[in-house]
């Protein structure tokens, strides 16, 4: 049985890139409305969104048919045969969002150098700004490109990206609308409110605490994957989608070595398939996506160990360690089956707006290449078993006239033990609670949010999850934000 | 035997021709296709009711709202938000090229399911307005079938909710109709519920 006091190299590597991670997934998952569309389109926002950033009806098929509608005048051109071959706005679709905050949660959090507890209160401003070049390339070709500003590690970086080629034919009957998408987060290029990538908390606070455990599609691969997916939908109703996946890690030199951390081995297919049906007022959607992929942990035969600068200060130094190094390139794999299902129902009248929308993402892994890393700097010999982890994620909205809202969003993650990634008390992953929202739009494309976040458990335990006596409750969070796009 | 199913199959495509006699449609403008279809489906029929049914609406009428759009001379909520974009970069002719294709569609068949007593009501109004709240006959001026007439719009087959909204603004002013708005401003919510209802079942 292995336990916490002999974390060695591995564990840290993990806990480094667990941590790597989590500081894409703040930025990635910080979801975004883009009034660059607006302007391209002539239309307003209410027009693609009920409150910004969920989707109507309508904004789902600008999404789908490549964000191309454009309705400005353009530098156009055409060839021999009269086919256009240049489109190109006079004015650069370009966006910029800003978002400030404010979080405070029921007890500080433990210090990150283990030096008592940090500073409970953190202004964030900003916590997060970002351009956008968003809208129509090409005539068929259209964009979302997100560039942010990250606060914490004071770069600005890329953030979620889809380029997507669109097109549609005519059936006998009926009519396809296809594309191709060239994307950076295994969720971003779809459609529904439902996918990590653009689910409830659309905006999310970076100062708290939040549970470790998150299954790959969910966000865990934001922004450092390349993948390109085709998709086509039949008759506005059946969806279909296949892609793949692999590693585009950022901060890295290419080629990608043990400096990666962590890479895809290969490629990783991704699929969808919904059904959506509207009528009247409403509109439903039920569904399934997944992904499936292997991936090689590297350098974690490194030992990590603690050294003294000059000034005294301490210093993690990764060291040659006596085994043979694990490489991206070869050796044992971790090995990783996303299945989820998802289901949305909206309500859209003109003063009324509730949205439902669910999801459960089943993640079946078996990490040998962990278990291998592990058993290098520890000299054990631990062999991987099969593990599951599971998220299942909620929320149920109301605004009225897009001006006040509101939403409830329960969530739960619960899975297999596993020491070689959780580090709670009893290595378990389960988390559970609920987020209630408030919100208020004095303008559609300005929102003030107060949130309050409750957990009854909290990475494997309701209390002392963490062994030093910490309480899930002590993280149950206020955050208030301030969201601008402009 | 056979004869007889060849004189049927003759009267079906017969019935067929006729039924759309007069009304050859023209190929689908590439702004239909690329981008009215998006709301307003590519044969005129919307799958919501936020959006009206254009097929077989009347080709001056759509002329003259695809102007007014443009123009920002129509200015109710919605076309504020959707259509004064859509129509902005539109030239004469290519709104009336996407008109006379709109305007040649076969027309859609009228709503299921609606509550009987509701439709008898809004029939009523339809064919003898309302003395009493100064709504005259709407017949009078959409047609006996509501088919319209010119730049009077076509009503029958339209979504309920969208006729109610637009008797709404018309009667809030917020789409500015001096006539219309004489005509429904001492409607009720229930009668124009019931007008409504009736139009989208013809």
């Amino acid at each position: 049985m292995l336990t916490k006091s002999s974390s060695t190299g591995a564990r840290s590597m993990w806990l480094a890139i667990a941590g790597a991670v989590s500081l894409l997934v703040l930025s990635a998952t910080q979801a975004a409305a883009v009034p660059s569309y607006a302007r391209q389109t002539g239309l307003a926002c209410e027009a693609c969104h009920t409150v910004f950033p969920e989707l109507t009806p309508f904004g789902r098929k600008f999404k789908l048919n490549g964000y191309i509608i454009n309705n400005r005048e353009q530098i156009g051109d055409v060839d021999q045969a009269a086919h256009k071959n240049l489109a190109l706005s006079f004015f650069s679709p370009v966006s910029a969002m800003v978002v400030a905050s404010y979080t405070h949660t029921a007890k500080a959090a433990p210090d990150s150098n283990g030096l008592g507890n940090a500073n409970n209160g953190t202004a964030a401003y900003p916590q997060q700004l970002s351009l956008f070049y968003a809208g129509e390339i090409t005539p068929q070709i259209g964009s979302f490109i997100q560039l942010t500003y990250d606060p914490g590690s004071g770069a600005i970086g890329m953030d979620n990206s889809d380029i997507r080629y669109a097109d549609s034919a005519a059936t006998n009957g009926g009519k396809i609308n296809w594309g191709i998408s060239l994307n950076n987060n295994p969720t971003v290029q779809d459609l529904w409110n439902t996918v990590p990538a653009w689910s409830n908390p659309y905006m999310a606070s970076a100062a708290a605490q939040t549970p470790e455990a998150a299954t790959l599609i969910d966000q865990s691969l934001a922004g450092n994957t390349a993948g390109v997916t085709a998709y086509a939908m039949l008759n506005n109703t059946f969806y279909g989608e296949f892609g793949v996946y692999t590693s585009a890690p950022q901060g890295v030199g290419q080629p990608y070595d043990t400096a990666a951390d962590t890479l895809i081995s290969g490629g990783a297919p991704y699929w969808r398939f919904a059904g959506q049906w509207e009528w009247g007022d409403n509109s439903f959607e039920i569904g399934t996506y997944g992904m499936s992929a292997k991936t090689r942990v590297a350098g974690s035969c490194d030992m990590q160990t603690q050294l003294t600068d000059s000034a005294g200060n301490p210093v993690d130094v990764f060291t040659t360690s006596s085994g043979p190094c694990q490489t991206l390139s070869a050796g044992p794999t971790d090995n990783y089956l996303d299945v989820a299902l998802d289901t949305q129902y909206q309500f859209i009248a003109d003063h009324h707006i509730v949205t439902a929308a669910a999801t459960w993402i089943h993640e079946n892994s078996k990490l040998n290449s962990t278990a291998a890393a592990f058993n290098l700097a520890n000299g054990t010999d631990v062999m991987a078993s099969s593990t599951h982890l599971d998220t299942v994620r909620g929320s149920l909205s109301y605004f009225y006239n897009r001006f006040i809202g509101g939403s409830i969003q329960p969530f739960e993650i619960f899975g297999s033990a596993n020491p070689l990634l959780f580090d709670s008390a009893n290595v378990k992953p389960n988390s559970d609670g609920v987020t209630f929202e408030a919100d208020y739009l004095p303008w559609l494309n300005v929102k003030l949010g107060l949130a309050y976040t409750a957990y009854t458990k909290f990475n494997g335990a309701s209390r002392n999850y963490d062994g030093a006596g910490r309480n899930a409750s002590d993280n149950n969070t206020i955050y208030t934000y301030l969201w601008v796009a402009f | 035997m056979r004869s007889i199913a060849i004189l049927a199959a003759t009267g079906a495509a017969l019935f067929a021709l006729g039924a759309s006699a007069g009304t050859t449609v023209p190929p689908e403008p590439d702004m239909v296709a690329n981008t009215c279809s998006q709301c307003h489906g590519d044969r005129g029929i919307s799958s919501a009711p936020l959006f009206p049914n254009l097929a077989a609406q009347d080709k001056d009428y759509l002329i003259t709202q695809l102007k007014n759009f443009r123009e920002h001379k129509r200015s109710d909520a919605h076309a504020q938000a959707y259509m004064w974009g859509m129509a902005g970069p539109l030239s004469d002719d290519a709104i009336a090229d996407i008109s006379a294709y709109f305007a040649a569609l076969p027309a859609p068949q009228g709503a299921k399911n609606l509550d009987s007593a509701e439709v008898a009501a809004g029939r009523t109004i339809f064919e003898k307005g309302i003395d009493a709240e100064n709504v005259p006959a709407c017949g009078a001026c959409h047609g006996d079938t509501a088919a319209g007439t010119s730049t009077i719009p076509r009503l029958a087959g339209q979504h309920r909710e969208y006729l109610a909204a637009q008797i709404l603004a018309f009667r809030t002013n917020q789409r500015n109709d001096p006539v219309m708005h004489g005509n429904v401003e001492h409607m009720t919510d229930e009668q124009i519920r019931q007008i409504a209802s009736y139009l989208s079942s013809l």
